[in-house]
């Protein structure tokens, strides 16, 4: 098939209008950034008032805070730039010309930009911004404890950036479903396309629920009889928790696929156990949408016992993708680049966050320590030491797809090890203050409780991730300025959109390689190995010649 | 491509055991509804695009990319003052919804010079 593309008519409007899946997801990402950079400022606002034990802000503000802070780093920061990494390469990887519904795609992008600043303009109404925690925690979001707009405005922002996240995952859905390239067969789609499979039918089947959810909130809010009592305060926990809980893993699963594809590329070895990936794939996904109620354990109504079972059960195939990622390094001619360092981080970061997920996937357990800085410490290690450090792999791996220009390695590995020491700082001292007994949102503990040492520790991270995060941005500022030009394929990668120019052109392929596996071009040095060892005289000459 | 449903009905039935399997736990109602409603509504897709996929053959045709819609922003915009204008005054509803309108004649514009010059390609 072949492609025809209409050149615009504006250029200036090339940017907002544009239904280009890369210039979309491009325009997400910058606007992630953004928002990434508020949210890490609100951060370092409360590790400040936590390591001066108050006085920095009073309780409110700092309620306002850690539910903003919470509320842009999941709606408007890690799940869009998932999903929008889906946008740019999906397309390409599975060799299509363009993305299913691309208007339908930048709606999305109008949605989700509409729904941040809906979020944030919280803070320039009278009484403030949400309160309520990022899942307006009923019935503290209703309008008898949070009055004023600012909750208003909270519970309809985050409803349009859910929405426009649905719709981009429904594009990336059908592109993968319907408009991969001949030869280009289910089981020959990359590993990262099969995550954002996942990732997208978890988004288009459980975020509807937080629609519905935040849509009986408000009317509970505004009209009231709505969500009433603590059977009100359970249902819409239920309704959160089903969008709440998946989404975590929609905060995962892409990034497991980047790691994925930079794992086997840079121990340029083809991905160990592709099949037994994909059904775990498939196993985990599934397994992912019923667990949410082991958020309730302590509410004590709904199933313990088979909450704890499927929790539990996550380890199985999340085993398996272990094993498999561990298999392909094994033996594998290793390059430590910045993005395989990155890789390695997600591994053994995300680890931690796995393990002590399964001590909270306990009832027992999780009675003791729900509400405390080991739920803190658990999340931000699965959410920041694990995904956040397989998008900045996924960053410093396709950089060069998306701008033609190699980041500088060096400033890379200064970022890695500037956010390995960060993290670790901030949030390991957050499991010993949750076994001690530290509760989460409040911004004052009492002076005899022996826990400023380790609160200033994790203060002193926080800031070591900010300074990583300004390398981060220096390094990407020096990079386009200075440019080395990248070339089609600098890493000698196995997937499909290292076929085409860096950056690719709008209709994204000139030609593409023939398909007759999840590495197509793998499959073609392959071969060209294998035609030169049995042909040494024919390809001397050449050579020569 | 006719195998493309298959993910999503494999992954609705999966969902769809899971959901069954909490009948052995003395479920609330709430715990069936949700898991039920998104694994049915998972199946249904999948069984639509099965039957979509079924007799369609690949368009060897050449396919229009469309460049840019300014449309598509002035709707999306129009949605969200609606929506905004349901907690802050039928005045925020109303301008909504003359954006959405303005939005949606853009798009009906749009597609109907993409169809015009479909017609033209073909004609040609």
């Amino acid at each position: 098939m072949s492609t025809v593309a209409i050149p615009s008519r504006a250029p200036a409007l090339r940017t907002l209008a544009s239904t280009d899946h890369k210039r979309i997801a491009g325009s997400a990402c910058v606007i992630a950034l953004v928002f990434f950079l508020a949210g890490g400022l609100l951060a370092l606002l409360m590790r400040s008032q936590l390591a001066a034990d108050g006085g920095v802000v009073t309780q409110q503000t700092y309620n306002e805070l850690f539910t903003m802070h919470g509320s842009t780093m999941v709606y408007l920061v890690i799940v869009p730039v998932a999903l929008a990494a889906g946008l740019y390469f999906v397309p390409l990887q599975v060799g299509a010309a363009e993305i299913a519904g691309p208007r339908v795609a930048l709606a999305g992008l109008w949605l989700y930009v509409l729904g941040g600043v809906c979020m944030w303009s919280g803070f320039f109404t009278s009484g403030g911004a949400a309160s309520a925690s990022w899942w307006g925690f009923d019935p503290l979001s209703e309008s008898i404890h949070s009055p004023g707009s600012g909750m208003d405005l909270w519970i309809f922002g985050v409803m349009l950036a859910t929405l426009g996240q649905i719709l981009w995952a429904a594009c990336i859905l059908a592109t993968a479903l319907r408009r991969r390239a001949p030869g280009m067969t289910l089981m020959r789609m990359p590993m990262f396309t099969w995550t954002m499979l996942a990732t997208c039918t978890m988004t288009v089947f459980g975020f509807p629920a937080l629609i519905l959810a935040l849509g009986l909130l408000w009317a509970q809010r505004h009209l009231g009889g709505v969500l009433t009592g603590g059977a009100g305060a359970v249902d819409y926990q239920a309704l959160f928790w089903f969008y709440g809980h998946p989404v975590v893993y929609v905060m995962f699963f892409p990034f497991v696929g980047m790691v994925g594809e930079i794992i086997a590329t840079f121990s340029a070895r083809r991905f160990f156990g592709y099949s037994a990936f994909i059904v775990a794939l498939l196993i985990f996904s599934g397994l992912s949408m019923t667990v949410w109620a082991h958020h309730m354990f302590t509410f004590g109504v709904l199933s313990n016992k088979y909450f704890a079972l499927t929790s539990t059960a996550l380890v199985v195939p999340a085993g398996i993708e272990y094993f498999d990622f561990l298999a392909t390094i094994w033996q594998g001619q290793l390059r430590f680049t910045t993005a395989f360092l990155f890789a390695l981080g997600f591994l053994v970061q995300f680890l931690i966050g796995g393990l002590t997920g399964i001590i909270l996937a306990s009832p027992p357990l999780d009675y003791g320590l729900n509400m405390s800085y080991f739920v803190v410490a658990h999340f931000h290690y699965t959410i920041f030491a694990g995904s956040a450090f397989g998008l900045f792999g996924g960053i410093y791996y396709w950089f060069p797809k998306i701008t033609g220009a190699m980041l500088r390695e060096r400033l890379g590995k200064l970022n890695f090890w500037l956010m390995v020491v960060g993290a670790n700082l901030t949030f390991f001292p957050m499991f010993f203050l949750g076994a001690e007994g530290m509760v989460r949102r409040v911004a004052r503990y009492p002076a005899s409780s022996g826990w400023q040492g380790l609160n200033i520790v994790a203060s002193v991270g926080s800031f070591v991730i900010a300074v990583s995060v300004l390398v981060f941005i220096a390094n990407i500022v020096i990079s386009l300025r200075r440019r080395r030009p990248a070339g089609d394929d600098p890493w000698g990668a196995h997937t499909l959109e290292w076929a085409t120019s860096s950056p690719p052109p709008r209709h994204n392929f000139v030609a593409l390689p023939p398909i007759r596996s999840y590495a197509p071009l793998l499959d073609l040095r392959e071969a060209a190995e294998q035609h030169a060892a049995n042909h040494p005289s024919i390809t001397a000459a050449g050579v020569s010649a | 491509m006719k195998r493309a449903a298959i993910w999503l009905l494999a992954w609705g039935l999966w969902l769809g055991l899971l959901t069954a399997l909490q009948a052995a736990f003395a479920p609330k109602a709430i715990q069936f509804a949700i898991p039920g409603v998104a694994s049915a509504a998972c199946i249904t897709s999948g069984l639509a695009l099965w039957a979509a996929d079924r007799n369609r053959e690949r368009d060897e045709r050449s396919r229009l990319i469309t460049d840019s819609s300014s449309a598509t922003g002035t709707l999306m915009v129009g949605v969200a003052l609606a929506l905004l204008g349901s907690g802050f005054g039928l005045w925020l509803i109303l301008i909504g919804a003359g954006m959405g309108a303005l939005g949606l004649g853009g798009i009906v514009r749009e597609q109907r010079a993409r169809g015009r010059t479909l017609r033209e390609r073909d004609t040609r």
